[in-house]
């Protein structure tokens, strides 16, 4: 916050005793707000606020008792006209019309009260509105009194002036409350108590998703922790509450507000360290305090904006002529095209905010001579908004000349070439322009003009003749093209030129959320629910990392949209909306879980190596690795621009590193498919690379691109990875640095929220000899990395791997217990026929004894339990000697025996 | 109070001639300014010669000027009207006072008279 210059003489009271503080000349304390000085002159002691309540307590009485008057008056004036002539004494004797004395005598109460109210209305100064087209006003501290004293005391600004009154009686409440708790100075903290009852502040916190309660409790405990020591002394204001109640006026003229309400105080105030703590004590960081005013603001001047803005397109023709009538009928365009002027002019297209910057953009094309705009953008950027926004512009004629006096019409390509041949869709495009050049007040909105492209009559194409007759420059044209279609078929054509273009990002961060406020107002009043400023930036973040599909702020409004009616349905009407409700639509559409992590998910995710291990028998270095990667991600405690986690599974074959992979993705992505799996052994060959990501110059990117564009929360299972060619290794090499590739088309597939598996079989012979030489693991897998992979990965790629996890060789134990894992998945499948099966242990111990093989691991046990097991099975089941609700023991030797059920 | 009240019988009127005056003026002249732009005789005025609708051949632009000439009598005269109109208004607001005051002072009168 930029301090403000206080006046030394007077301690920044404005006043000695009664006299004005001849340094400062009354304004106490100033900063320049642009080149405004704005000081202070209201006084804020005790005394001046009990006088100045005095007053206007008694104001308040004395235009009660003159309304009282002024109604008395009138009512008995009606009184007289409608009941009393025939029964009045007057009337009765014939006397001369009755006496209008009191008649005048309410009016002139009337007037005297018309008079104080108008004239009170003088007491609060406007801050002057600034355009829209200039800059935020800067905020400076004078470098002292000389400077401040060489702008004329008349000029200088009073804050409190344009302070709204619910603004106002908080600073004076702050006062008083530093009086009563003796404190010698009032700081910002006393400011924030202050207005905390104020009804503003109820629908900020609201808005925060916080309980005012709980900012409450906190602030009363941190107003008793200030020092009281004066007593009787007026209070002084700090340095620090100053700068608070300037910086209020300050952001109020940034954010074209005509006056500082309770917002733009508790932004103010929240600079300060004691009330910045309780707010993010609470869950409300800075960035938010000024987020939520902005939006409490943005509301405010919306409010504003429309009721402006329906005087001014008051004046705007509706019809298809301009105000002079030089216009012509175009009945061929009124029927291909929608007329956005006249829609904007009856309050039909939502208004634009945040987009100032394209349009001046808009207009310093035109203004420079160009005839015709092209915005290029991603699908659901807005472009579609900016064209909206330039309608509103035109309608309340704030556009540059060119522009004045003209309706935008859409031309709509979809009916233009609806039903018709390209040869007739070339007439009808060309009458339709020509009845624009006729008509004259007429500019063309184009929406995606590259549907035009293709379209070819007699081999002149349909967008080469529009964007001819563009180039003529006899009508005004703003086109939109998506930025795919715009690089494939619009921008090679050497028409394209006739074209300025204008790029349309897509809005992020703050941009995004501030759009997003000025559009959930819609939704709100559709779904009778209320956004808590959570629910809008986890709609921001959410939607921009776990959709990538789709453009902000088109898909922030969907997820939004979606929460509105989960939450009408589940709570009711009226319930708010918070940051968790829109985590969960996300989770929802993604299947990703970003939900906070709930009290049964905690306890999951801390007895992950149980869960992992009901699948993975030992291995016990990998699972517990794993397992805390997955821990570390759940609580976002990783780098958000590099995948989840990378690991390298080493180890022969059949010892669960395949197994492991698929478990992960079991327990982490909801579903053992959720993943990629790519076999790396079929990426031998350098130009292998193009299967990955897409061949230059041709459509459809790569076959790992697309899958991760198109799940980017998954599991990257890449098996027999030695075997890759080294340029394609490289390739993940730069995956797992920067967590993106590039595909051929230049769209970037997000690796940020894929965990990595490679899995390799690469010194296997070398680790099974080791650990069967008893040598300790840590040791085998040092000498793995340094001598026995050398020659197969280089050491950059393994250094970028979060985990390089070797897999031990299997024991016979274990196999033991693989064969149980195994036997238990022949129970599910026959439970499903309604049959039991039961394993005796010696079976299970001699199927595991001819299973082991300590070179292929638990990979022979498989084909082990075919023959012995499975073939038997399916024997008796052909047969039809099992039936429901029998039961099938395996015995040694690879016996079935079948206990039938008894008969019902 | 009473110093209030007292002070508002002296002020009121200061104030109603003064700046209250000025902000009514503000007002009827912003009256009168929409219903020109609503009425659009100055647009009018610039085309008196561009031919109306498209067409610009002579008997069109004849016709259009002598449509223009009419249309920008009509809305001229209507805007003159409304003005006055708005003239009364304002006159109304600054006789208002002075009204009342001769109205309670008659009243009075009548009073004494009979």
């Amino acid at each position: 916050m930029t301090p403000a210059l206080s006046c030394p003489v007077c301690a920044a009271r404005g006043y000695l005793g009664e006299r004005r503080c001849p340094n400062c000349r009354g304004a106490a304390f100033v900063q320049f707000v642009g080149n405004t000085l704005v000081g202070w002159r209201t006084p804020l002691d005790p005394f001046a606020i009990a006088l100045r309540r005095a007053g206007a307590r008694a104001n308040r009485i004395v235009n009660g008792v003159l309304i009282g008057i002024a109604a008395v008056a009138v009512g008995e004036r009606l009184i007289g006209i409608f009941i009393s002539p025939p029964f009045s004494p007057s009337f009765a004797t014939g006397s001369a019309r009755p006496s209008l004395l009191g008649f005048w005598i309410g009016a002139f109460a009337l007037f005297l009260f018309i008079a104080r109210r108008r004239r009170a209305r003088y007491a609060t100064v406007p801050i002057p509105r600034r355009g829209y087209d200039e800059e935020a006003p800067a905020i400076r501290t004078p470098s002292g009194w000389e400077e401040a004293r060489a702008v004329p005391a008349h000029e200088v600004r009073d804050a409190a002036a344009s302070f709204t009154p619910a603004a106002l009686r908080a600073a004076e409440e702050a006062v008083a409350l530093a009086e009563r708790a003796g404190h010698t100075h009032i700081v910002p903290l006393h400011l924030f108590a202050a207005f905390l009852p104020a009804r503003e502040t109820a629908v900020f916190f609201a808005r925060a998703g916080v309980a005012r309660s709980a900012v409450e409790e906190r602030v009363e405990r941190a107003l008793g922790k200030l020092p009281s020591e004066a007593q009787g002394a007026a209070p002084l204001l700090s340095a620090e509450a100053q700068a608070a109640l300037v910086g209020a006026y300050a952001r109020a003229a940034e954010g074209r507000a005509a006056l500082a309400g309770i917002e733009e105080l508790i932004v103010a105030v929240s600079d300060d360290p004691r009330v910045a703590e309780i707010l993010d004590d609470v869950g409300i960081t800075p960035a938010m305090v000024g987020n939520i005013a902005s939006w409490l603001t943005l509301t405010r001047a919306l409010r504003e904006r429309i009721a402006r803005y329906r005087t001014r397109a008051a004046q705007k023709p509706t019809g298809a002529l301009d105000r002079a009538m030089t216009a012509v009928a175009t009945p061929t365009l009124d029927r291909f095209g929608r007329d956005l002027t006249r829609a904007a002019r009856f309050g039909r297209l939502p208004f634009m905010v945040e987009r100032d910057a394209e349009m001046r953009a808009i207009f310093r094309a035109i203004e420079g001579g160009r005839s015709s705009v092209i915005l290029v953008g991603e699908p659901g950027v807005g472009k579609d908004a900016i064209v909206s926004g330039l309608a509103e512009r035109m309608v309340t004629e704030e556009v540059p000349e060119l522009l004045a006096d003209k309706r935008l019409v859409a031309l709509s390509i979809p009916d233009l070439v609806a039903g018709a041949s390209p040869a007739e869709a070339g007439e009808r495009l060309l009458t339709a322009l020509n009845e624009v050049a006729r008509a004259r007040n007429i500019a063309l909105a184009v929406e995606n003009i590259d549907a035009l492209v293709g379209i070819a009559e007699g081999g002149a194409d349909l967008f080469d003749i529009f964007a001819e007759e563009a180039g003529r420059g006899y009508f005004y044209c703003l086109a939109t093209a998506t930025t795919g279609r715009y690089t494939e078929a619009v921008e090679r054509r050497p028409s394209s030129h006739a074209f300025t273009k204008v790029e349309i990002a897509e809005p992020t961060g703050d941009q995004a959320v501030r759009i997003i406020m000025a559009l959930v107002g819609r939704v709100e009043a559709e779904q009778g629910v209320f956004f808590a400023y959570p629910a809008l930036r986890q709609a921001v973040t959410l939607s921009a990392r776990y959709l990538p599909e789709r453009r902000l702020p088109e898909k922030a409004i969907e997820v939004l949209r979606e929460s509105a009616q989960a939450v009408r349905t589940s709570r009711g009407q009226n319930a708010l909306v918070d940051g968790e409700d829109v985590a969960a639509i996300v989770s929802e559409k993604s299947h990703v879980p970003v939900t906070a992590v709930t009290e049964e998910e905690t306890d999951k995710l801390l007895a992950l190596e149980g869960r992992i291990h009901e699948r993975v028998i030992g291995q016990d270095e990998a699972v517990a690795a794993v397992a805390a990667a997955l821990r570390r991600a759940r609580a976002e405690l990783r780098a958000q621009n590099r995948p989840i986690a990378s690991f390298l599974f080493l180890g022969p074959t059949g010892v669960g590193k395949t197994e492991l992979a698929k478990t992960v993705s079991a327990v982490y992505f909801g579903a053992e498919d959720a993943m990629v799996r790519l076999d790396m052994s079929e990426y031998q060959e350098a130009s292998a690379i193009r299967r990955l990501i897409g061949s230059p110059g041709e459509r459809g990117g790569g076959l790992l691109t697309e899958a991760v564009r198109k799940k980017p929360f998954t599991l990257l299972l890449l098996d027999e990875f030695e075997k890759a060619h080294a340029d394609i290794l490289n390739v993940f090499l730069q995956v797992m640095e920067d967590g993106r590739l590039t595909d051929n088309e230049g769209r970037t597939a997000d690796f940020t929220n894929v965990i990595i598996v490679a899995t390799s079989n690469a010194g296997s012979a070398f680790i099974q000899d080791a650990i069967r030489a008893g040598r300790p693991p840590d040791e085998v897998k040092n000498d793995l990395l340094l001598r026995e992979l050398k020659g197969v990965f280089r050491p950059e790629l393994l250094n970028r791997f979060d985990g390089v996890i070797v897999f031990r060789p299997l024991t016979a134990d274990q196999i033991e217990q693989i064969a149980w894992l195994m036997m238990g998945k022949i129970t599910d499948l026959l439970a499903g026929r309604g049959i039991t099966f039961r394993a005796t242990d010696e079976a299970v111990k001699e199927l595991a004894s001819i299973g082991f093989d300590p070179v292929f691991g638990a990979r022979p046990m498989r084909r082990v339990l075919q023959e012995k097991v499975e073939n038997a099975l399916a024997d008796a089941l052909l047969r039809q000697k099992l039936g429901r609700r029998d039961t099938v023991v395996l015995d040694p030797g690879g016996v079935i025996r079948i206990e039938k059920a008894k008969e019902l | 109070m009473v110093v209030d009240l007292a002070g508002g019988l002296v002020s009121a009127p200061l104030f109603w001639y003064g700046r209250g005056a000025g902000d009514a003026a503000r007002y009827c002249k912003r009256l009168i300014v929409a219903q020109a732009a609503r009425g659009g005789v100055g647009v009018w005025l610039r085309n008196l010669f561009v031919p109306m609708f498209g067409q610009r051949d002579a008997i069109g632009i004849i016709i259009s000027f002598f449509v223009r000439l009419f249309q920008i009598i009509i809305r001229g005269v209507a805007l003159v009207l409304w003005s006055v109109l708005v003239g009364f208004l304002f006159l109304a607001y600054l006789a208002a006072p002075i009204a009342i005051v001769v109205g309670i002072l008659y009243e009075i009168g009548i009073r004494i008279r009979a």
